[in-house]
């Protein structure tokens, strides 16, 4: 399969009628038989053809795609982005004449007709005897340019690129009181700064309930629960209550919870990929280790660090190295086609996706896009690309086969639990070794149990020969036992590759099963008769030796295990293909796999009532039962063993490669076209502010380029972080672009606060928790969101709010709708950390999530998002996603409306109202059913109704009530039942509210 | 549009990557405003304008309005069906060589030896053009003077997940917007009551949502999945949108409520265009349920239409249901409808790599009602401004596999037909080689289809762009070419 970035022969192509190329290529036959080394030659049978097939796309007033024109000689000498595209006088190596023979499996020209043979063979003659070519004077062709060199001088001048600026916090002359006291830290003199030099003015603060929400929301991803929200807003000292509540959230588990969750999107973290939907099950840690380290507060450096080198990190503890390992789990996520059969190719992706995410999470730079050619508009080389590529070519994140497989490494482990599981590894080597010595044993003896078997009397379900659809001709004997049922079938050793059997079950339950063939061995085989078995994980094809006997029962024969599933193929079919004897087919047995071990402990039984054979004395039988049992016994500790290893715990990791090295560039992205190789190293546009990446002689590069990205010099890293970091809590950036601080990116909107706060960041070892603290506590955190009136200068003049004059009023994240959800109806299951998957499954197809945990431990399946999730602006969990779309659809508001799990969370959540005192908690409320409605406001929107809606909410539920009992709601004699339906219905109503989905 | 909304909806536009999302939803967007959106968005800069990330509503005169895409999800045989090829007959069991596109991906070798397997169906000749049909599509081939076939396609992908990824979205990897979300961002939407592209039954695996996703395009652009691809039909339904008739007085009172609410918040920040959209898009879900469920409901038609795609009973039933719906949400002006012929599997229905035979079982669930959404879209004139695409994500060898019974993939050549607006009537393009193995003459890539589809929609596939992580995309990345040779 080809590349989709290998091609370059797809680019929009003249329509050349074949019949126009082959009456030019007529004509000229029919003219004069010029040499071809001569100019003539080039004139009748070259240049027509050139101008007639090539130049809409390869000259140099069209496209030059490839880089390629065709309109002058040193058009071809320099050639396009591959090289030159003619040797004169070698046609063999003239990579031209590759392509328009259609030799080249990534390039055929023209694209959508080959050029007629004899046109083919003239270009070749021409080639061979020089490609003679007077025009040499073509005015765009002398002066074609190359590749543009990179301008490093003007390229560092981009404010990205500039190391750190000292900054301090500007001094404020204050016109007045308030302004005076408006800054609560040097956050807030850097806007004020700026704010003031347009002449404008920062906004009040948040009313306390608007506040509190807010922080509640920003920070722990759940609403303030109605006894927090009275404290603080009859606190005295609001500044200290303020910042109380703050310090309370950032210790808690919900923040750790709240803000993994944003780093989950940047590192487009998943638990499946999309093609096959195959469940990646411990992809777990790696979400646990970002939650622990947050959680933790520990130094980002570190954090980064780890993400990239965690496997070849010394660490201090076992847990420390487990945790490291658990973070390479970043490297391993990429949603990749497993299924690419060009697996060098598959490689490549797999890097290019490791380098993409990498330079876009950690270094806000599209890397990914000097993957085919040097960036387009960032100081990026393809060298730079291929210099880091070679360094993560080093470690092998993909396991080949058909469909190929993500690596899992084992956690290291206490020397305690090493043990643990190295007893029982070298049990199940002793158990394996004893089975292997038996199973010789039973092969010297060899006898088969039974001389005819009958399939209706086997176990699973047997496809015999006679129900196979044969192709070409089949002897049916019975001439050697054992057999199942009627004899079996012979290709009677003829006309090999021009026979087959498929052998396909009419009906055959999904599941695993193991899969055996019978046949009766003899000399006069094929040795090397091919099975192939067409299952869910697709083909796979296995030899089988028909000269020796069967191991299984002297008859049977494994293929292996393999997965069917519903409506999937299931058949296996037989050829006599590269046979080297008679080719046998019996019958294919499909054994389920969970009674595999149940069947093996009944092994000592005979498999079915068939007549035994008469010359087996009494005793060899008995003996033969016996060793069968043991064997039995042997086997089920075995798999047993098996299934207790696989429990050893392991991550999605890294294995080193071999054979690592420099990387050359691969030109135009394909790896059929390699140019020189590059020294492994990083980016050039900012190596002049770090030390040098010198990989160590045994090294692949990979730690010192996580020293590298994760270094307080780097000046890109730790900017990026902080705006990030911004951004969760603040709505926006800083950079508004927070995956690209690349050219085409966005400026900072506050150049020197940023790097005031990284410089910050930095002094404080990189801790996430101080700089949320830093922001949280500014004044411009704590503005009001609303909005002017319209003719207020604010609004004129930076209607973007670039400036910060307001909050930004935010949407609530998916996660946090649907908690806020569980937590206001009392059903949030907070059990924190571990794999939720349900289940033993492979694929993620269908999977229903639970309908009470935690957002954040809903496994995040590619092809099984919660619906409620996605409905509300997810994240795209196959790239960095640093800001998650705003999309307002239709869908969200009937979700809201009319989704079962809204009306169940609602009723709940009624029902937890009807139990709360809240006559005593809410004296200020008329009656006992208005405080409830009052308490069902403070949850859901953390603020008490203002007259109009506490009217409204009363007629709503009112109207409800009395549609069930007749009465409207008497304060002495409310139905608690029916109450409790009404009430409902409000938490209903309040959840679809815009409010609780806007964050004021 | 009214100033006092201009400048909180110019902020909104400006400040989030999708920004004019709700506004289509809404439908308040004007395309130019999109554009603008778009182009403010995405290029701050002048340099790189040359290839701007502009989606200008139409670039030029659609030929078609709208979209219905019957996908034959796991690689029916070309050469059993449309692409006749007489020379099998001739070759059949005889060993050849060939370039076989799995062999060629995973080792380069090309020439194995396979046995040419003729088709077991015959071929007839039908309408003034006299296109060949095989015997599977006999109510398909009363239509052969509509049809436009194109016999040279070939694609990427030698397994179904990235072939099936590159027919819908253009790549074989998983982070590119589908063709559906393409076409709704270039166009909108023509009813702001229902959603402008749905994909009836679509199948979980080879892709699964990704084949209707609208990856880094905004949410709004997503195709809206309707009915699972292993049911009967019997849940073709809007999510959420099905209320039963005894709660839709409850639930109406509790949108009075709820809007209340909202108007009351909105009256107090009147000019938070994003709450607008709110309120607005509340509207639009109670219209959405007010229509939906009538559009959805199919047992609405005359038993005549219903007999006539072979609804009721027998292997039709359900792809007719999933047919008539595609008609009437065509009728109600739904952009871009994909009618999903496959299973859940990872080898989808079509995939006969054993018992070829197997197909005649699929091809009688699909022929007539395909032939009936023909003949129904063309008496009510809606065939002159909807494309018809019959197509899958590759087609099958001429020989038999592994000497079996069945047929491997073959992306390297196979057909697809269009009909209706914009295309050539009784018209076929391309050919394969004699034994329908290659695509040699007017060869057409799946990027070339993709490119010619939107230009038929009135969308240039060069300018239909979109900028994410530092570059423009399109659906056909940096190939295809508008085959104009097939444009009526």
């Amino acid at each position: 399969m080809k590349m989709p970035l290998n091609r370059s022969h797809r680019r929009p192509w003249a329509i050349i009628a074949l019949t126009i190329a082959l009456s030019v290529a007529l004509s000229h036959r029919l003219t004069i038989a010029a040499p071809p080394d001569s100019i003539d030659f080039f004139e009748q049978r070259i240049r027509p053809v050139l101008i007639e097939s090539c130049y809409e796309c390869h000259a140099t007033d069209t496209q030059q795609q490839g880089g390629l024109s065709l309109d002058s000689k040193p058009g071809w000498q320099i050639g396009g982005d591959s090289g030159p595209a003619i040797v004169p006088g070698d046609a063999a190596a003239s990579r031209l004449m590759r392509v328009i023979a259609y030799q080249d499996d990534e390039l055929e020209m023209p694209p959508d007709n080959k050029l007629p043979q004899n046109i083919i063979d003239d270009f070749r003659a021409w080639i061979a005897a020089g490609a003679i070519d007077p025009r040499v004077d073509h005015p765009a062709g002398a002066s074609k340019k190359r590749a543009k060199d990179i301008d490093w001088n003007h390229a560092r001048e981009h404010w990205a690129y500039q190391p750190l600026k000292q900054s301090t916090p500007p001094v404020i002359t204050a016109t007045t009181a308030q302004i005076a006291d408006w800054p609560n830290n040097p956050i807030d003199q850097f806007v004020l700064q700026s704010l003031q030099s347009h002449n404008l003015l920062p906004s009040e603060q948040a009313d306390r309930f608007a506040l509190l929400r807010r922080l509640s929301i920003d920070l722990t991803g759940l609403p303030p629960d109605p006894q927090a929200i009275g404290d603080y807003t009859i606190a005295t000292n609001e500044r200290v209550a303020y910042e109380q509540i703050v310090d309370r959230m950032l210790s808690s588990h919900d923040f750790a919870e709240r803000f993994a969750r944003h780093w989950l999107d940047v590192a487009r973290y998943a638990e499946s990929v999309t093609l096959r939907g195959l469940v990646q099950p411990e992809a777990w840690r790696y979400r646990d280790y970002v939650i622990d380290a947050i959680h933790h507060d520990r130094s980002w450096k570190d954090i980064f660090r780890e993400q990239i080198a965690g496997d070849l990190i010394q660490t201090e503890s076992v847990e420390a190295a487990q945790r490291a390992q658990a973070a390479v789990t970043f490297l391993c996520m990429g949603n990749m086609n497993l299924e690419n059969q060009q697996k060098r190719g598959l490689e490549m992706d797999f890097i290019d996706e490791q380098l993409d995410t990498l330079g876009r999470a950690m270094l806000g730079q599209t890397i990914g896009c000097a993957r085919c050619h040097d960036h387009k508009f960032d100081p990026i080389p393809a060298a730079d690309y291929y210099a880091m590529a070679g360094i993560l070519h080093g470690s092998i994140g993909i396991e080949h086969s058909n469909v190929s497989r993500w690596v899992e490494v084992p956690l290291p482990l206490t020397n305690q639990e090493a043990d643990h599981w190295n007893s029982l590894e070298t049990e199940l080597k002793d158990v394996t070794a004893e089975l292997a010595k038996l199973k010789k044993a039973n092969d010297r003896v060899a006898p088969p149990k039974v001389a005819i078997a009958a399939s209706t009397k086997l176990p699973g379900i047997v496809v015999d020969d006679r129900s196979a659809k044969r192709v070409g001709d089949w002897k049916e004997s019975e001439h050697t036992k054992p057999y199942v049922d009627a004899g079996y079938l012979h290709d009677l050793n003829e006309r090999r590759g021009e026979k087959s059997l498929t052998f396909e079950p009419q009906e055959l339950p999904p599941g695993q099963y193991d899969v055996r063939v019978a046949f009766c061995a003899s000399e006069n085989r094929s040795s090397k008769v091919e099975f192939t078995v067409f299952s869910a994980d697709g083909e796979t094809s296995v030899i089988v030796n028909q000269r020796k006997p069967a191991t299984i029962d002297g008859l049977w024969e494994s293929l292996g295990t393999f997965r069917f599933e519903p409506a999937g193929q299931a058949f296996v079919m037989l050829s006599n293909a590269n046979a080297n004897g008679h080719v046998i087919a019996d019958a294919v047995q499909f054994l389920p796999l969970q009674t595999s071990v149940a069947a093996a402990e009944k092994k000592g039984q005979p498999v079915a009532k068939a007549e035994p054979i008469d010359s087996e004395p009494e005793n060899a039988q008995a003996e033969q039962k016996r060793q069968l049992l043991t064997e039995a016994n042997l086997v089920a500790r075995q798999s047993e063993l098996k299934k207790q290893l696989n429990q050893r715990p392991k991550a999605m990791g890294l294995r080193r490669r071999e054979d690592a090295g420099d990387l050359p560039i691969h030109v135009r992205g394909s790896i059929h076209n390699l140019g020189e190789p590059v020294g492994r190293g990083a980016l050039q546009i900012i190596s002049d502010q770090l030390p040098p990446l010198q990989i160590a002689s045994d090294s692949c590069g990979r730690i010192e380029l996580a020293d590298w990205i994760a270094s307080d010099q780097n000046p890109l890293t730790s900017r990026v972080l902080v705006n990030r970091i911004w951004l969760w809590v603040m709505g926006q950036g800083i950079v508004r672009t927070p995956d690209n601080f690349g050219t085409t990116g966005q400026p900072p909107t506050h150049p020197e606060l940023l790097d005031w706060l990284t410089a910050e960041f930095i002094q404080d070892d990189w801790s996430i928790k101080r700089l949320v603290k830093r922001i949280v506590m500014s004044s411009t955190y704590r503005q009001s969101s609303r909005l002017p009136s319209i003719d207020d200068p604010r609004l004129q003049i930076d209607p973007d709010n670039r400036l910060w004059w307001r909050s930004d009023r935010k949407p609530v994240s998916a996660e946090a709708i649907r908690d806020s959800v569980l937590a206001i109806s009392g059903e949030l299951d907070g059990t924190p950390y571990g794999s939720r998957i349900r289940g033993n499954i492979s694929a993620d197809y269908g999977y229903q999530h639970d309908d009470l945990i935690r957002s954040v431990y809903m496994p995040v399946f590619r092809n099984a998002i919660p619906d409620l999730l996605e409905t509300f602006n997810y994240t795209d969990t196959s790239f960095v996603t640093g800001q998650r779309q705003r999309g307002i659809v239709a869908q969200q508001a009937l979700a809201m409306l009319n989704h079962p799990w809204f009306a169940k969370r609602a009723t709940t959540a009624a029902q937890r109202n009807l139990k709360i005192a809240v006559r005593s908690e809410l004296p200020q409320y008329a009656s006992d059913w208005e405080a409830r409605i009052g308490y069902a406001f403070l949850q859901t929107l953390a603020r008490h109704p203002d007259q109009a809606e506490l009217e409204a909410a009363k007629q709503f539920v009112g109207d409800f009530y009395q549609s069930i009992t007749n009465t409207p709601p008497d304060e002495s004699a409310i139905d608690n039942k029916a109450m409790g339906q009404s009430l409902a219905q409000l938490y209903h109503g309040l959840f679809a509210t815009a409010e609780f989905r806007q964050l004021d | 549009m009214s100033s006092e909304i201009l400048i909180p909806r110019r902020r909104l536009l400006q400040t989030s990557g999708c920004g004019f999302a709700w506004l289509a939803a809404s439908g308040i967007a004007a395309s130019s405003a999109r554009s603008r959106a778009s182009a403010t968005e995405s290029r701050p800069d002048d340099k790189s304008q040359s290839s701007a990330g502009v989606a200008p509503g139409h670039h030029f005169a659609p030929r078609a309005k709208r979209i219905i895409f019957l996908f034959m999800q796991g690689g029916p045989s070309h050469i059993d069906t449309f692409d006749f090829k007489p020379d099998m007959i001739k070759h059949d069991g005889q060993s050849m060589p060939f370039d076989d596109s799995r062999s060629i991906a995973k080792t380069g070798r090309r020439g194995d030896l396979h046995r040419v397997m003729k088709s077991p169906w015959q071929f007839h000749q039908y309408g003034d053009g006299g296109h060949w049909v095989s015997d599977l599509f006999p109510e398909t081939a009363k239509h052969a003077d509509d049809l436009c076939m194109i016999h040279s396609m070939h694609t990427e992908g030698v397994a179904h997940g990235p072939a099936t990824l590159f027919l819908h979205t253009g790549a074989t990897n998983s982070i590119r917007p589908s063709m559906g979300s393409w076409v709704h961002y270039g166009l909108g939407t023509e009813n702001e009551n229902l959603p402008g592209f749905v994909t009836i039954a679509p199948p979980l695996g080879n892709g699964g949502p990704r084949n209707f996703g609208n990856a880094f395009l905004p949410a709004v652009h997503q195709g809206t999945p309707v009915g699972r691809a292993d049911s009967r039909g019997d849940d073709l339904m809007l999510r959420n949108a099905a209320v039963p008739a005894s709660e839709i007085p409850g639930t109406r009172r509790r949108l009075d409520f709820v809007q209340q609410l909202n108007r009351h918040r909105l009256d107090a920040q009147p000019k938070d265009g994003e709450l607008d959209a709110m309120v607005r898009s509340y509207e639009l879900a109670w219209r959405m349920q007010t229509h939906a469920p009538e559009i959805f409901d199919v047992n609405n038609e005359t038993q005549a239409t219903l007999d006539a795609y072979g609804i009721g009973n027998g292997p039709t039933d359900a792809f007719g249901k999933r047919c008539l719906l595609a008609r009437r949400l065509c009728e109600s002006g739904v952009r871009f409808i994909q009618v999903n012929y496959g299973d859940n599997s990872a080898n989808p229905a079509w995939d006969q790599h054993s018992n070829l035979p197997k197909h005649a079982d699929h091809a009688a669930a699909v022929d007539r009602p395909i032939g009936a959404l023909l003949q129904d879209l063309k008496q009510r004139g809606l065939l002159e401004d909807t494309l018809v695409w019959w197509g899958s994500e590759f087609g099958r060898t001429p020989y038999a596999q592994a000497n079996g019974t069945g047929r491997d993939h073959n992306p390297a050549g196979f057909t697809v037909w269009l009909a209706g607006a914009g295309v050539k009537p009784g018209f076929h393009y391309g050919a394969t080689d004699e034994l329908g193995h290659r695509a040699v003459t007017n060869k057409v890539h799946m990027h070339d289809l993709h490119a010619t589809i939107l230009h038929l929609m009135g969308l240039d596939h060069q300018r239909l762009t979109f900028q994410h992580a530092g570059r423009d995309f399109r659906l056909t990345d940096v190939y295809g070419r508008v085959v104009e040779d097939i444009i009526s």
